[in-house]
């Protein structure tokens, strides 16, 4: 292995490829910060332009934009809770009131510092174990995946706030928004209410653009225009050393940091869960196992570490099945499957015989670039911060403006700016009425993934339901499940009847 | 019959957010019928909607009757007056989205960097506080912003957007 990694640093290490690797983060990290740009969307952007270039140059473009976007989406929803990137909504949870809060700069240094290390541990991991790692994914199927759904939309009850019952209903809210478009399996169309663009579904990018953006600006103004001044968050730059925090409380955060990356490294292996739903575990996990869950949403590093390193973490996990077996793991690495074929290079198993100085030259690239990502932000964060002096009026038009551009990329029609607008009136009364927006997210996210695996799976056992509890991992994450409702609905009960008898107290 | 106290979200939202769920359910559940059921596979395509509609339904029709029961339980007291600038304003939230709704509406007519120039211009007018309006500063920044987030699109993703008015001119 150490000779095939020789092999792929000897094929970057020139001026050229350096320049590549440089240009595609900065690149990314630019897209990402602006909300309404997915990852997905700004490696798609760029696809023409890596086929100008050959394949190594090509494929380490989109590589090191799919890692710089993943990362750069913090800083919009660190300063303006608006994530630049839909891997990027559990950190506006804590990110934003921690900007609130006047730290700024240690919200975006610690988020910085855990994308670096997320990226770094699954640039590693996905050399280390990337096939056997892989050929134990192949062996999953519907079951599998279904169970690994629902185990996923049990943790939704996490992020419900106060209320699990809210937080289910929010959810199925979700889910039933989902189901527009078509079925699948039989493809037929559903709910379209008599409208021929509602026959293809909601994308995922324009509801999240409505929901966060539009409904921020709403949310602005309200008060935008009794106050002389606007009320710019304060950031201590100059007083600030470093990445803006200390060393005991990174120390705090390593169980936290350890958890979530490896929640994304091995999720992320899991072709169907994106760093989008990733994010939103993590952060649920880390509030479901943190010592002092009621400080989540109020400004603590740790739903930042949670959110940050999962994702990050994600990117290596999501490249393996790719490369190993050309199995994209979301989106992103679907165009980024996309990226290999305009090049003529199908990934999989030959691929590693066939390209070796190739694969092994990607996997070095992607090193090099967490080491870029961390540099170019690290440089750039008091740039970034500078963002939030100009004032709000004038800096939300803009963005908007860019979020519809955003939204009007994916399909290329103006319909769904249409959807970015009701889905702001909507996100603007989730506010108003104190509901959860997470449970909406996941809910929406993993709705068509768990009818998807159910369908096919009671396809493939002909109606019989038992498979779902006797295949082992399915069984495992079944049982999981409904260990974590019994948990979690205990922990609530215990909580409550705790608060009642200290208020009658 | 005071409409304002039905306005007071931290009272009335949770109420609210049922019928909303509530809503979207009749909504949904009134296009449910028009799904068309096929044989392929175990279970049809009305089957998961079914269920989550089911339950969607049920949770709301709880979460409004627990509402109710709190609502009843607490009775309103008397809000202490708010400082003005406290106040929401609703009118500007109204504004706002009527200009988002009319800048998506004109967008493919008059084309993204025409809608955009005016959109951002009107947004910023609506937005700033009255002392902090300046309409050739705003103006200025609107056709620079507009002009160079569509070259940035157009000309460097290739991203192509709607060019309206200016068709053959950019």
């Amino acid at each position: 292995m150490i000779e095939n990694l020789a092999i792929g640093l000897n094929a970057i290490l020139n001026p050229t490829s350096m320049f590549v690797i440089v240009l595609g983060v900065v690149i990314g990290i630019v897209l990402g910060t602006i909300p309404g740009i997915s990852v997905t969307m700004t490696i798609a952007l760029f696809l023409p332009v890596s086929f100008t270039m050959d394949p190594l140059n090509g494929i380490m473009l989109l590589v090191g934009m799919y890692i710089g976007a993943t990362s750069g989406g913090l800083i919009p929803s660190i300063l303006l809770n608006m994530p630049g990137t839909p891997a990027n909504v559990g950190t506006c949870f804590d990110g934003y009131p921690m900007t609130k809060n006047g730290q700024a700069m240690k919200a975006l240094g610690i988020g910085l510092v855990v994308s670096f290390v997320g990226t770094l541990a699954s640039v590693i991991m996905m050399i280390l174990l990337s096939v056997p790692l892989a050929r134990f994914a192949l062996g999953f199927g519907p079951f599998e995946y279904f169970a690994i759904a629902m185990f996923s939309l049990s943790l939704l009850c996490s992020l419900a706030g106060k209320s699990i019952l809210i937080g289910i209903a929010t959810g199925l809210f979700g889910m039933i928004i989902s189901s527009v478009g078509m079925a699948p399996i039989d493809a037929v169309t559903r709910f379209n209410f008599g409208t021929w663009q509602l026959s293809g579904g909601l994308d995922v990018l324009p509801v999240l653009v409505g929901m966060f953006a539009l409904a921020e600006i709403m949310v602005n103004a309200e008060k935008s225009r009794k106050l002389s001044k606007e009320p710019a968050a304060v950031i201590d730059t100059k007083s600030v050393k470093g990445f803006g925090f200390t060393g005991q409380e990174f120390k705090q955060q390593i169980p936290n940091l350890t958890r979530s990356t490896g929640l994304g490294l091995g999720l992320g292996l899991l072709p169907g869960i994106s760093a989008t739903t990733i994010n939103l575990l993590a952060y649920s996990l880390a509030k479901s196992s943190s010592k002092y869950p009621e400080k989540f949403g109020t400004g603590i590093m740790d739903g930042v570490v949670a959110t940050e390193s999962s994702n990050s973490a994600a990117i290596g996990g999501a490249m393996v099945p790719l490369m190993t077996l050309g199995i994209p793991g979301d989106m992103a690495t679907a165009i980024l499957l996309g990226g290999f074929m305009i090049h003529g290079l199908q990934p999989g198993p030959l691929l590693f015989v066939q390209e070796t100085a190739l694969v092994y030259g990607i996997f070095v690239s992607m090193a090099i670039a967490s080491f870029v990502m961390l540099i170019a932000q690290f440089y750039g964060i008091r740039l970034f911060i500078k963002v939030l002096k100009v004032p709000r009026y004038i800096l939300l038009p803009i963005i908007f403006t860019m979020c519809v551009v955003g939204a009007f990329g994916v399909n290329h029609r103006i319909f769904d700016t249409f959807v970015v607008i009701f889905f702001g009136i909507i996100g603007y009364f989730f506010v108003k009425a104190k509901l959860p927006v997470g449970p909406f997210i996941m809910g929406f996210i993993l709705g068509p993934m768990v009818e998807t695996f159910f369908r096919r799976a009671l396809m493939l056992s002909q109606g019989d339901y038992a498979p779902f509890l006797t295949r082992p991992v399915s069984g495992l994450f079944l049982a999981g499940t409904v260990i974590y409702l019994v948990v979690l609905t205990i922990s609530r009960y215990r909580a409550r009847a705790k608060a009642k008898a200290a208020a009658s107290a | 019959m005071n409409i304002r106290k039905f306005a007071d979200m931290d009272r009335y939202g949770s109420l609210y957010a049922g019928l909303m769920f509530l809503a979207f359910t009749i909504a949904f559940g009134v296009q449910f019928s028009d799904i068309r059921i096929t044989t392929i596979g175990v279970i049809h395509s009305a089957f998961f909607p079914g269920v989550i509609l089911i339950s969607l339904g049920s949770l709301s029709l709880i979460h409004i009757a627990l509402s109710i029961w709190e609502l009843m339980k607490t009775p309103r007291t008397e809000q202490t007056e708010t400082k003005a600038e406290d106040k929401k304003d609703y009118l500007c939230v109204l504004s706002t989205l009527i200009i988002c709704i009319l800048y998506v509406g004109t967008l493919e007519r008059l084309g993204f960097v025409i809608a955009s120039a005016i959109f951002i211009f009107a947004q910023a007018l609506n937005l700033a506080p009255k002392t902090e309006r300046k309409p050739i500063k705003f103006g200025i920044i609107a056709i620079i912003a507009s002009v160079a987030i569509y070259s940035f699109f157009r000309y460097v993703l290739n991203l192509m957007l709607p060019m309206g008015l200016l068709t053959g001119i950019f």
